[in-house]
């Protein structure tokens, strides 16, 4: 009796001390990982600044302004152009959501451009459309 | 035995008693102090913070930051061969002097900076020569991403990251701030807006070959300046390198005599003093000669002009006889109240102070009524014209963003019914006068035109002109202020040789609004305007 709850004591100062020592290196590995995730941390925010300056040194508006020159054909807009109102746009439903459809992927026969104003295209056809955008104006708004 | 016994029985205690000891120390350790352990980890969670706080716009994008770059530093008693080490360091940092740096490593300091702030391509050839004693060491360095585009407005600051001009200088204590270095100082210029003015200013300085510009844009109601120009310009990155002609801010800085866009307030003060109303008008058939001068017209029409043909065909004679009218005092006081006799107040070191006459005689009122004889910085009168339009509340101008809520400190200058005559004239002046070819169809602009004849010596020259125009949009309800101003421009053939405001400055200002507008929110009208200032216009006569 005596004998066996000795050795049952041995055991368990022998699981005991694995315990601990298993504890403790578990925590030198989380630290370990804790340290290289600060260091990561660190270097990570230094080099937030530095794509920061980057971003606004290659956002410049004169090198904005250089590559739309030499790549693409867009230009500054004249006052003619731009509306006060989207509603002034042809083609566009005065209750439709901002995407407004193109005509041309509208079903069903093709409008007549030199009669057809808004007002005329068939808002049947225009319908699901509509609930499409206002959909999808749902969703990304939030 | 049992002495044996007993011996064995108090080691046994003694022990059981230090373990015991041991095995509480461990629990207290573990469990109730363990705080000590926390704080340890805790420090590398707070934000990383530069030693001098960001820049930005009023829309976020940064103007000035702080990049970590190294710079290299010797340890001299660890150089092996200072002769031989100064000449390889010369060879591949081609800008140092070979005496000055075998002097340096020579020296019997323990420390000496070799070069400060080098680039990655330097850093590695430093490295690639691999001579002991030298060494690098992180030190932040100023970044301006945007170069010179705002030059002026920025400043710079030394190798040591303390702000010498502009922003930089005058904020510099709220930059250095350790508590809030982390809120970038947010300004109240807007990138875009600032490249716009930037752009046009720029192109027309080169097309009239003139020495300089300086511009401004305004948002009247507040005073808030969303863009800042002055020409030539310098890029602030490396600001030692600058000639100090470029380094000067010709807006803030620099007082001119600028012309004709005083008419604005001879006009303003005569209506506010009740002294003409709209339908008054001044013979300017013949030049005024008082004492030794001889005041003419540049655009004569040789007949009586009412006060708004003065007004649109910029006439010195009805406004130095308006001025006359108006009386040496009561002028004084007016431009007093403006601010233009007393430095701008803005947030910039480099403000310039006003030159008028000590003893203010009759033909000072006279010449001062058409902006002669008195010189002041183009930021201060951009601001004293945005007081008259904006419906009579001069706002001091600013550089710093204004919060929407916050009610902007204005003082009550002139009436609103004398703000609504000048938008009235100063539309006209555009639809009709001097100031046409800054029109932009849709964009409502008012202004007035400036051509000032520098003085030199013995007089004035004819040939040397300070030509400016002063632009506001929309005018029936104006939000922004464009004030241009180009120093000795020359005509071109487009312009027929002339190289006043209205040629030469008008049209960038209209192309700067045609711009901006779309930017700021403004919406083009389709409709003219034709008919909301008809009472004001049909008192200008076409020739």
């Amino acid at each position: 009796m005596k004998r066996r709850s000795l050795l049952i004591g041995y055991g368990l100062v022998v699981l005991g001390v694995a315990g601990v020592f298993q504890m403790k290196y578990q925590i030198e590995t989380k630290e370990r990982l804790l340290r290289q995730l600060q260091q990561q941390y660190l270097s990570d925010q230094k080099s937030l600044r530095v794509l920061e300056a980057e971003w606004a040194f290659l956002n410049s508006p004169e090198s904005l302004q250089e590559l739309t020159g030499k790549y693409l054909e867009l230009g500054p807009v004249p006052p003619d152009r731009i509306l006060a109102s989207p509603s002034l746009l042809p083609w566009r439903q005065p209750d439709a959501g901002r995407l407004s459809p193109r005509p041309d992927k509208v079903k069903g026969p093709p409008p007549d451009p030199a009669t057809n104003t808004g007002e005329t295209i068939p808002t049947r056809d225009l319908a699901p459309l509509v609930r499409e955008n206002e959909r999808l104006r749902m969703g990304d708004g939030g | 035995m049992e002495q044996a016994r007993n011996r064995l029985m108090v080691v046994l205690f003694l022990f059981i008693g230090g373990f015991a000891l041991l095995g509480l120390r461990t629990v207290d350790l573990g469990l109730i102090q363990r705080v000590a352990e926390r704080e340890r980890t805790d420090w590398s969670t707070a934000p990383v913070l530069p030693r001098r706080a960001d820049i930005v716009d009023r829309n976020g994008v940064v103007l000035a930051t702080n990049l970590d770059t190294p710079s290299l530093f010797a340890v001299p008693a660890e150089v092996r061969d200072p002769e031989q080490a100064a000449a390889r360091l010369v060879s591949v940092l081609p800008d140092l002097s070979l005496a000055d740096v075998l002097a340096r490593l020579q020296s019997r300091k323990g420390f000496v900076w070799i070069k400060r702030q080098l680039t990655p391509a330097q850093v590695w050839k430093v490295n690639a020569l691999g001579l002991p004693g030298l060494k690098f060491q992180q030190e932040e360095r100023r970044i301006y991403p945007h170069g010179s585009l705002a030059a002026h407005i920025l400043g710079f600051v030394d190798v040591d990251g303390n702000g010498i001009a502009g922003i930089e200088h005058f904020f510099d204590d709220r930059l250095l701030d350790p508590g809030r270095v982390g809120k970038p100082l947010r300004l109240s210029l807007d990138l875009r807006v600032q490249h716009a003015l930037h752009d046009e200013l720029e192109k027309a300085m080169v097309m009239h070959r003139a020495i300089g510009a300086a511009g401004v844009v305004l948002d009247v109601n507040t005073g808030e300046m969303l863009a800042g120009v002055s020409l030539p310009d310098f890029d602030p990155n490396h600001a030692a390198r600058a000639l100090p002609m470029a380094r000067f801010n010709k807006l803030t800085n620099g007082v001119f005599e600028l012309g004709s866009t005083f008419k604005i307030f001879t006009i303003a003060a005569g209506l506010e003093f009740g002294i003409v109303d709209l339908e008054d008008s001044y013979e300017a058939i013949h030049p005024i000669r008082i004492s030794r001068f001889q005041i003419r017209d540049d655009h004569p029409k040789r007949r009586v002009l009412t006060v708004p043909e003065i007004f649109v065909y910029s006439s010195n004679i009805g406004a130095a006889k308006l001025a006359r009218d108006i009386g040496a005092d009561r002028q004084r006081e007016f431009l007093g109240s403006l601010g233009l006799l007393r430095p701008a107040s803005v947030e910039l070191p480099e403000v310039g102070l006003p030159l008028f006459p000590d003893r203010w005689r009759e033909i000072n009122t006279m010449t001062i009524g058409y902006g002669h004889g008195i010189a002041v910085t183009p930021l201060q009168q951009a601001v004293a014209i945005a007081a008259i339009i904006n419906g009579g509340v001069l706002n001091p101008a600013t550089l710093i963003l204004q919060s929407d809520n916050l009610q902007p400190l204005g003082r009550r200058v002139i009436s609103r019914t004398t703000s609504d005559q000048m938008r009235a004239l100063m539309r006209v002046a555009v639809t009709k006068g001097t100031g046409s070819f800054a029109d932009v169809p849709g964009y409502r602009i008012g202004g007035k035109t400036g051509t000032a004849e520098k003085s030199g010596i013995g007089g004035y020259r004819r040939d040397k002109l300070i030509s400016s125009f002063v632009g506001v949009f929309p005018i029936e309800a104006p939000k922004y202020l464009v004030f241009a101003v180009l120093d000795e421009p020359k005509g071109t053939a487009e312009t027929h040789n002339f190289a006043g405001g209205g040629w030469v400055v008008a049209p960038a200002v209209g192309r700067v609004i045609a711009r901006i507008a779309p930017l700021l929110g403004i919406a083009p009208e389709s409709q003219s305007d034709e008919n909301r200032f008809r009472r004001t216009a049909l008192l200008v006569r076409r020739e």
